[in-house]
């Protein structure tokens, strides 16, 4: 016999039903994987505007005096580096370089920074940053009485401004991160997101986060705002080849392979994961994540399958989909450095047939190409 | 959610229509709405035999791959090219243009083992 431990429930679960969310179980979060088609949704976030439940994710707050020196000790970025009211993607890493988890940092003050992490990893990431706590730091985990709603798409400042009934959306820049007035009271809106396209990531009190949904999906009727589920969130992030904890990130994948250098800063005296990070970038890095597109008429390449070149294998697809925009196949995969070349063909093994799928550079889709 | 009549239906939301000893196959319009966006199919070549219960052909969604099972056992007479080249065709039209196979029957008490639709609407709770 097992327990079952019953799934977690954001503040928006009832909004979700009573707009015909199709609800799954995700990382142990009761979460709308579609509401009306993942393509519809998709297509909306590309053309006009979506909004996403996003409560799941945890919220960490680091504060005091030595904050950024115990963040720059414990993430794989550098922390000086965000102006106040800025954001920066980072990675918290294990001595062995192996990523334990990917998250966005946002400078909310000289002495503070509110931290977003996975829906998976929030126990694990808040166990690991306070053994990591040195000096005159403090960590707070706020991921229960936060709720957060993604607004993503070209009409998202048109949505904001008709919600906030003002002009607000103009004067948050890429990346950064205000306090605004709004109909549910002062809240934090930051210019961010998971999709490659404008939009905003607007963190509440779990109290308001009905009044927050219902009041965008209002105001983003008449632009063509759908609510969109944890589906078009994926079929969006692949297609730009953002990584997703699990699939492309995991213990036993270094940012490095990742093609995440550039989120780790080697310039910094020390942090964890540090030595090992160098030592494999000095010997030659392994492997590398690439970038799939299929032809039309293929099926769909999913996590998992195995990818080969000449009949060996030479590594597996981490995350793949059908492309709404593309309408192939597309794919992210970790393979062997000496065979991640684009422009270069690889078989994919579906169903005990190869099918060819190209390597491209990354992203997979670009938009106005 | 739309049960005709005319049909016999798999608990595994395979629909069959006979004509003479010719069992047409597709999945029902609850089966497409589960799956939504559908955008490949994999379809059994003619004369193939396939077996009732067991998996002969495969339908893929944005988000999934499922097996499709033979509701009855035979061998394959057809298979729909319009479906493979425009797969969506099992969300817009299920039980028309959106079939998947047509099956020579090999035992006809098999038919016997299929939902009539009162129960197959019964088995997906409408």
């Amino acid at each position: 016999m097992s327990s079952s431990i019953p799934p977690k429930r954001t503040p928006l679960y009832n909004a979700h039903r009573a707009a015909g969310g199709r609800l799954i179980d995700f990382a142990g979060w009761e979460m709308p994987v579609q509401y009306s088609s993942i393509v519809q949704e998709h297509l909306a976030v590309r053309q006009k505007a979506g909004i996403f439940d996003i409560s799941h994710m945890g919220e960490f707050v680091a504060a005091g005096p030595d904050s950024a020196a115990f963040l720059n000790q414990a993430l794989s970025n550098n922390v000086e580096r965000i102006p106040v009211g800025n954001s920066q993607y980072s990675l918290l890493l294990a001595e062995n370089g192996g990523v334990l988890d990917d998250l966005f940092i946002y400078r909310t003050g000289q002495e503070e920074f509110l931290l977003v992490v996975n829906a998976s990893q929030i126990d694990a990431d808040f166990k690991t940053l306070q053994q990591r706590l040195t000096g005159r730091a403090t960590l707070r985990n706020d991921s229960d009485s936060i709720a957060a709603v993604a607004l993503q798409g070209p009409a998202s400042p048109a949505v904001l401004d008709a919600w906030i009934k003002r002009d607000a959306a103009s004067k948050i820049g890429r990346h950064a991160i205000v306090t605004q007035d709004t109909p549910c009271g002062s809240l934090r809106i930051a210019r961010t997101g998971y999709t490659g396209e404008d939009g905003f990531e607007i963190l509440c009190p779990s109290t308001q986060a009905e009044r927050l949904w219902n009041g965008l999906i209002e105001a983003g009727r008449p632009h063509g705002l759908l609510p969109c589920g944890l589906g078009a969130r994926d079929t969006l992030r692949m297609e730009v080849c953002y990584p997703l904890y699990g699939h492309e990130l995991s213990p036993e994948t270094s940012p490095l392979e990742a093609g995440l250098g550039k989120f780790v800063d080697f310039e910094k005296p020390a942090f964890v994961g540090k030595e090992a990070l160098l030592k494999q970038k000095n010997a030659g890095i392994p492997r590398r994540s690439v970038g799939l597109v299929a032809r039309p008429g293929t099926p769909p390449p999913r996590a998992g399958y195995g990818v080969f070149k000449e009949g060996r294998r030479i590594g597996q697809i981490t995350s793949g989909s059908q492309s709404p925009c593309l309408q192939t196949g597309m794919a992210m995969a970790l393979v062997e450095t000496a065979a991640a070349e684009p422009g270069k063909s690889v078989d994919i093994e579906i169903r005990g047939k190869y099918v060819p799928m190209e390597i491209v550079k990354k992203p997979i889709y670009r938009k106005n190409t | 959610m739309s049960i005709p009549n005319d049909l016999k239906f798999a608990a595994s939301h395979e629909w069959v229509r006979m004509e003479g000893d010719i069992a047409t196959v597709g999945i029902s319009d609850h089966a497409q709405k589960e799956l939504t966006d559908i955008v490949f199919v994999e379809l059994p070549s003619a004369g193939r035999q396939v077996e009732a219960g067991k998996e002969c052909a495969v339908v893929e969604s944005v988000k999934a791959a499922s097996d499709i099972y033979a509701p009855v056992s035979g061998e394959i007479t057809a298979s729909n090219d319009e479906l493979t080249a425009n797969p969506a065709l099992a969300n817009t039209d299920p039980y028309g243009k959106g079939w998947f196979f047509k099956v020579k029957l090999a035992n006809k008490a098999e038919l016997d083992k299929l939902l009539d639709p009162a129960a197959y609407g019964k088995s997906i709770g409408e």
